[in-house]
């Protein structure tokens, strides 16, 4: 019974994205139901122009984002880690639960527009960082402060610099907490659609803007298509993201 | 201690004030590369309005760059423009109503006509009205009408006797509205008090009843979706622009359109050249390229919107070139979309149905 | 000055959450409060932002959203809590796999997922066309432009964020505690109302938490999939943040929901631990 109810949930979740797929290979566009197999819809999808701008965009955002995130939760352990004080100052990565996101939205697009920056990629790319630091540092700093001192100790002790403790013992330990919340904002800031629907512009196009853009006018196959492929692209990292090495880390 | 503390509170904040400085140049980066060798226009437009193939002919002919910014609404275009104070773009799109503000703010300039080869050519309907008497700022470029996109099979032939009766009170039947607070406030009026400038606050209660009162026919409402509701069979009519309408009818077979007889609601779109720029040689190139009869056949075509000059009319579905004769028969009974009231009681009334 | 080195590649972090996040927010606060035309300099203070928001309609809708948030999060719960105990506990060899499985849409673009709900709730879609095809229906049955397609996106949506803290916790949880109390005597029915949900409470806590605050600024879903028939605090802001004369009297709603929200948060947070003292003032 038990296994019953959660195989409906499972379904649940999984016969939309299924039968988008498998409708992705159909011949006639919806309403249409099945016809014949296809790749027609893939092709038009590698070849449409619009669509690959909106990508690559959301994935530059995204990576440029979550590197900048990172980079700077790594720096701020090492000043943590060289005796900075810093456990104050935490409490204030907390208000990106507290605050829903079109908020932040709202006030990046009346901050921006006040000092007249435009808009576009840098400004993306700045909001993205922000709703990423929120995860990264606090879940990056409570796995450093739990890290046993005596490894650091111990190589101090056995004449190693601050420097190179911090990047021979410190970092590798920190390693798989940083892939796994990488991957996380990664796939946040690409998946993101609120901050790119006030603070993108008119100029900068991300792909969730342009899946709007079809939705809102209707359906087209060549989104089954795209759906199929991200779905995919997800697949792959959702893998990474359990990898053993990882997976016992986080759970 | 104090002589030590006081260095380390001065250097960070000379740290902080550094990084911000930093972060900020960062932010406004893309304004310092501007300056390019090859000559570009930037046109500053809706999405749905140039092609891409007379654009790469004129870029290839003329070896001019063409740079395109978007904008969903007239709103985003009044706003942006006043913050840059009309500086970034050498060509606009405004639609009527929104023409006349930036006259105003004087936010645009006059057009040289002595560098237009094409002024004899415009339809003369579309001249000279009230949002710029004589023209001497704008020009059209494109227009459509609104109407009702209906499904033929539910309506079984055309629709008979169209009236705005068949969004506001329909029969056994749904509909899809327009999402624009604008549009909707102003078919209200219309329906109920006839073409009009500006309305008093009791004849506005009456337009937010009766919009209120619509909501319960309302399938949904979508400005983009009209065609895609219909030909699913979510609703058989829908009040839609024809452009959109037309764009649709290879497709959906199934689809109609047609002008409430009551008179309805038309839309140019005008083109503009803001105040600011510098950049005439090209601008007027790209407009005497644009207005040539084969690249107005074919922008109309891809878009479906009615053509400024009557050979510019693309041989497309016959529905379309009918409704195209009617509506210039019946011009001067149409009337624009205006803020018939101020933008936040529009909106407010807005809220108000929705909710 | 080698030992500021630290504090000066440390401190970016802390500028750009400073910088981004909190300055923006006193921004929007400041411009609530600002009246005359927004890009001709700075106005004059004055409250005449708040008082076209005074209306019932407006309160209207911040308890529309408070609804939909709040249902919302606790038909989450109903189902991912069932979902999470029998991963954590029940399920042996398929654990990474259904963890997988449960993931993997998580990590899909959300609006892939409206296209994909569309595709089958349509009219003409694959869910009417399957049961027309089995002979259980006549006509199709309307489905979409409707609560239940904006209740049932949200439920969809929010159901991972629910699951997972939960599915963390009950991994985590020591076992013999539910087997001491089933040795003491307890049935099942106590030992979860008595043992296992007080000890989780702060992961359900953290659950509805992660549903409750972005489902309350929820707007894209039920114009999608509601028609755009309903609206909720972010239409409202969208509406006025957009629109080219009614930015401050955006920013004014802003700061008012976001106060309705926080008074919301405070009643849910105080709510829940009376709830869990009950729980344990009842079963042990």
């Amino acid at each position: 019974m038990k296994r019953l109810l959660v195989a409906l949930t499972y379904l649940f979740l999984y016969v939309p994205i299924v039968v988008l797929i498998v409708f992705s290979f159909n011949s006639k566009s919806f309403p249409a139901p099945w016809d014949s197999f296809t790749f027609h819809w893939y092709h038009e999808l590698f070849h449409s122009k619009d669509l690959w701008v909106a990508f690559s965009n959301s994935l530059v955002i995204a990576l440029t984002s979550t590197f900048i995130s990172l980079t700077m939760s790594v720096l701020l352990i090492f000043f943590r880690a060289s005796g900075g004080k810093v456990g104050k100052f935490l409490a204030l990565y907390y208000g990106n639960l507290i605050i829903p996101e079109t908020v932040l939205a709202v006030g990046l697009l009346g901050y921006f527009t006040m000092l007249n920056i435009p808009l576009g990629m840098p400004t993306l790319i700045a909001a993205h960082t922000v709703l990423g630091l929120g995860f990264v540092i606090p879940v990056l700093y409570s796995r450093y402060v739990s890290l046993d001192p005596r490894l650091v100790e111990a190589s101090l002790d056995l004449g190693a610099s601050p420097l190179q403790t911090f990047f021979k013992i410190t970092l590798p330990l920190l390693r798989p907490s940083m892939i796994a919340t990488g991957l996380l904002i990664f796939i946040i800031s690409f998946d993101d659609f609120i901050l790119s629907y006030f603070c993108a512009g008119s100029n900068i196009q991300t792909l969730s803007l342009y899946l709007l853009a079809v939705i809102r006018s209707g359906l087209s196959p060549v989104v089954n298509a795209l759906s199929a492929v991200l779905f995919l692209f997800s697949c792959g990292l959702v893998m990474l993201f359990f990898s053993p090495k990882i997976r016992s880390r986080i759970f | 201690m104090q002589k030590r503390k006081e260095p380390l509170l001065g250097i960070r904040i000379f740290l902080v004030f550094f990084w911000v400085v930093f972060i900020f140049f960062l932010l406004f980066a893309p304004n310092f590369g501007a300056t390019s060798s090859v000559r570009t226009l930037h046109i500053f437009t809706w999405s749905d309005l140039f092609d891409e193939q007379t654009i790469r002919n004129f870029e290839k002919d003329t070896g001019i760059n063409v740079h395109f910014n978007y904008y969903d609404s007239n709103e985003e275009l009044l706003v942006k423009l006043k913050a840059t104070k009309g500086h970034g773009h050498d060509l606009i799109i405004p639609s009527d109503y929104s023409t006349k503000i930036l006259i105003e703010q004087e936010l645009i300039k006059p057009i040289d006509y002595s560098r237009i080869d094409f002024k004899n050519r415009l339809l003369p309907e579309l001249l000279n009205h009230d949002f710029d008497p004589d023209n001497i700022y704008s020009m059209p470029l494109n227009w459509e009408v609104y109407g009702f996109t209906y499904d033929k099979e539910h309506f079984k032939g055309k629709l008979q006797n169209p009236n705005w009766n068949h969004i506001f009170q329909p029969k056994n039947y749904r509909i899809a509205m327009t999402n624009d607070p604008v549009e909707a406030f102003n078919m209200a009026s219309f329906h109920l008090h006839g073409k009009q400038q500006h309305l008093t606050s009791s004849q506005t209660s009456i337009v937010r009843d009766t919009l209120t009162s619509q909501k319960k026919y309302i399938e949904a409402y979508g400005s983009f979706r009209i065609t895609y509701l219909i030909a699913t069979k979510n609703c058989p009519l829908a009040i839609s622009s024809s452009s959109y309408s037309f764009r649709m009818f290879d497709e959906y077979p199934i689809l109609g359109f047609a002008i409430p007889k009551e008179g309805t609601f038309v839309s140019i779109e005008n083109i503009a050249i803001p105040a600011q720029t510098e950049n005439d040689d090209l601008i007027y190139t790209f407009l005497n390229y644009v207005y040539r009869q084969d690249n107005i056949q074919r922008r109309c075509a891809f878009y479906a919107q009615f053509p400024p000059t009557r050979d510019g009319l693309p041989t497309l579905h016959p529905d379309y070139i009918q409704t195209f004769h009617n509506a210039l028969k019946s011009f001067p009974e149409f009337c624009f979309f205006r803020h018939l009231a101020p933008e936040q009681t529009l909106r407010d009334i807005w809220i108000d149905v929705k909710s | 000055m080698k030992k500021h080195i630290p504090f000066a590649i440390g401190s970016p972090a802390l500028i750009w959450q400073v910088l981004f996040f909190y300055l923006p927010l006193v921004i929007l606060i400041f411009s609530s409060f600002l009246g005359g035309e927004r890009t001709t300099g700075w106005g004059h203070f004055t409250l005449d932002n708040f008082k076209p928001l005074l209306k019932p309609s407006y309160l209207g809708i911040m308890f529309s959203s408070l609804i939909l948030a709040i249902s919302t999060a606790t038909i989450c719960l109903c189902i991912a809590y069932p979902l999470a105990y029998f991963i954590a506990f029940s399920a042996k060899r398929f654990k990474t796999l259904l963890l997988f499985l449960l993931v993997v849409p998580f990590w899909t673009n959300f609006l892939l997922h409206v296209s994909a709900w569309f595709f089958v709730l349509e009219r003409g879609g694959f869910l009417n066309n399957l049961l027309l095809n089995l002979g259980l229906i006549k006509e199709p049955i309307h489905l979409l432009n409707s609560w239940f397609a904006v209740a049932l996106m949200m439920i969809y949506y929010y159901l991972p964020f629910m699951v997972l803290p939960i599915y963390s916790a009950l991994e985590r949880f020591d076992k013999r505690l539910v087997e001491a109390s089933l040795d003491l005597g307890a049935n099942f029915r106590q030992t979860f109302l008595g043992v296992i949900l007080p000890l989780t409470m702060p992961a359900v806590t953290v659950g509805l938490f992660l549903v409750f605050i972005p489902a309350f600024g929820e707007f894209i879903i039920p114009e999608v999939m509601g028609g755009d028939k309903f609206f909720f605090v972010g239409n409202v802001v969208t509406q006025y943040i957009l629109g080219e004369t009614t930015v401050a009297l955006g920013a004014a709603f802003t700061l008012l929901s976001c106060l309705f929200l926080l008074a919301s948060c405070s009643g849910l947070y105080y709510g829940l631990k009376l709830f869990k003292k009950l729980l344990i003032r009842r079963y042990t």
